[in-house]
């Protein structure tokens, strides 16, 4: 009996990590193997089934970094998208949950709702009245199109407001019964409490908007703007010889940042 | 003191206030001019229910809409037991490796699309004929890691003294879990359905790297409907398929809501 369950926990273990480290180990290794080598068809299995696995050359990365600024320029296009996005959307969320956290009433809770709601409407329907204003301000074919609705974005204040309020009161009275004010307890109470949630926050914003697809394919005419996640799609089906190493750089900070910030997502309380 | 409190909502609202503005401006009221669209005919006259009623005849917009929903409903109502039984085999059988295995659930949300797309166009090449199926498990494998987290953390915060009572009156496993843990779950796992809902629209992303704009009907999801309707300027239809899918939000959250209010879990 125990050493039934102890194989079966094995299974789970070892299944857990093929499905999930799995593609990302295919992926790198891919990169790796020689442009001639590949064909869309000869990728998957016959690959293995064939001796052509063993021979390895860097390439792909350097057609894709060196022989051509394409990819570059979207993958610094990439950061310059997201980088304010993750910064401003949990730094502009701390004042907004504050406030939403501790005011009582019927506004503060139809303001929470509104947020809740957008919040779970799909980007493809949110991305309609961004599309509206950011026409109206001129700013279509832009980066402030990402960067301004990403900032004012629900998310972060949602679950940042689900988290404040589970801060006991008791501590907060004690602060304001002490002299305390708003900015004081803001600063010194509050924050330093957040600074877990914060960072799970930013990952978890990086994460979403370093794959974002739906905003851009709508905001740029330009194709020249799009980030590397929209530019990947047209490599794939272009130029399939060097879409692993493509695919190989453009995972890379996102799995760096994973894994550190891994442990703040873990201890993100619902 | 009722006078006191109200000075200090107001102290609050002025906090919150900035970021309302920035959502009031690039989300709320610009749907003024959808509703507006949604409305009124090119030559800016009350149309009535117009526009409404010809998307609702439209047979791209009901395969959208129909594989949208059954995607949500299905991966969001698959996911959570899914979810529910592997953070409960971390929270028994793993004293060591949680950890490692909390990672390896979420790493998948992590692996970009693009990534995605090149495995399963390798790997699977019959993908394509899975059609909802393959979304929902791809919906599975991808986001299912999400739940796990926001459960673990819930079983975590489970009193230890509740399980023991429980175990020292004489209840199994079962009854542990069925009478004990599940209850004090429930609002962790309404709130998990809320994101899992929310990611399922994100599938849209995987479908577009594999098969771009134009999919086959099976894979045709809401985004694919709206972005190629924002591609022909067709306002009017963009904006009515916007207003019913928001109103219809609307009415599930409050009925959640409702119902969550009567049965005592808060929401907010």
């Amino acid at each position: 009996m125990c050493r039934i369950v102890r194989i079966a926990v094995n299974v789970v273990f070892i299944s857990a990590a093929v499905l999930s480290a799995g593609p990302l180990v295919w992926v790198i290794y891919a990169s790796l193997i020689p442009a001639e080598n590949i064909t869309q068809a000869s990728l998957g299995p016959e690959l293995v089934s064939e001796w052509k696995f063993l021979h390895l050359s860097l390439g792909q990365y350097r057609s894709v970094l060196l022989e051509s600024s394409d990819y570059l320029i979207r993958f610094w296009n990439s950061v310059l998208l997201v980088f304010p996005v993750i910064i401003g959307q949990p730094a502009a969320a701390v004042l907004t949950s504050y406030g939403l956290s501790r005011g009582r009433g019927r506004l503060f809770s139809v303001i929470l709702f509104m947020y809740l709601i957008i919040m779970l409407l799909p980007y493809q329907v949110t991305v309609i009245p961004n599309y509206y204003s950011m026409r109206y301000l001129h700013l279509l074919d832009t980066n402030y199109s990402i960067w301004l609705p990403g900032i004012f974005a629900p998310f972060s204040v949602y679950l940042l407001t689900r988290y404040m309020k589970r801060i006991p009161s008791e501590i907060i009275e004690a602060a304001e019964i002490d002299g305390a004010g708003d900015r004081m307890i803001l600063l010194r109470v509050i924050l330093p409490s957040c600074k877990g949630v914060l960072a799970a926050l930013s990952v978890l914003v990086l994460i979403d908007y370093w794959n974002q697809v739906e905003i851009p394919i709508v905001m740029f005419r330009n194709a020249f703007r799009y980030p590397l996640s929209v530019f990947l799609s047209s490599i794939h089906n272009e130029y399939i010889d060097i879409a692993f190493a493509a695919t190989a750089i453009y995972v890379a900070p996102l799995i760096f940042v994973f894994l550190f910030g891994t442990e703040y997502i873990d201890q993100m309380e619902p | 003191m009722r006078r006191l409190s109200r000075k200090r909502n107001i102290r609050y609202f002025a906090f919150v206030l900035p970021g309302f503005l920035g959502l009031l401006v690039f989300y709320v009221l610009p749907f003024v001019n959808v509703w507006a669209d949604a409305l009124l005919t090119t030559g800016r006259r009350f149309a009535g229910p117009v526009h409404f009623i010809r998307i609702f005849h439209n047979e791209a917009f009901i395969r959208a809409i129909s594989n949208s929903v059954l995607l949500a409903f299905f991966g969001t109502f698959f996911s959570l037991p899914l979810a529910l039984g592997y953070s409960l085999f971390v929270c028994i059988f793993s004293k060591n490796r949680q950890l490692f295995l909390l990672s390896c659930a979420t790493l998948p949300a992590a692996i970009p699309p693009a990534c995605t797309a090149l495995l399963i166009q390798s790997w699977f090449p019959a993908y394509h004929e899975l059609g909802i199926s393959g979304m929902i498990l791809l919906f599975l494998w991808k986001y299912t890691g999400f739940s796990v987290i926001l459960l673990f953390s819930a079983l975590q915060a489970i009193p230890r003294e509740t399980k023991e009572a429980a175990v020292l009156d004489g209840a199994g496993r079962l009854r542990l879990l069925i009478h004990i843990i599940l209850p004090y779950l429930a609002p962790a796992m309404i709130f998990s359905g809320l994101i899992a809902f929310m990611n399922s629209f994100r599938i849209f992303r995987e479908v577009f790297m594999l098969y771009g704009k134009h999919p086959t009907p099976q894979f045709y999801l809401l985004s694919h409907y709206i972005n190629n309707k924002l591609l022909t300027m067709d306002y009017s239809s963009i904006s009515a398929a916007a207003v019913s899918i928001v109103s219809v939000m609307i009415i599930l959250m409050l009925l959640l809501i409702h119902t969550e209010r009567r049965t005592g879990k808060d929401l907010e």
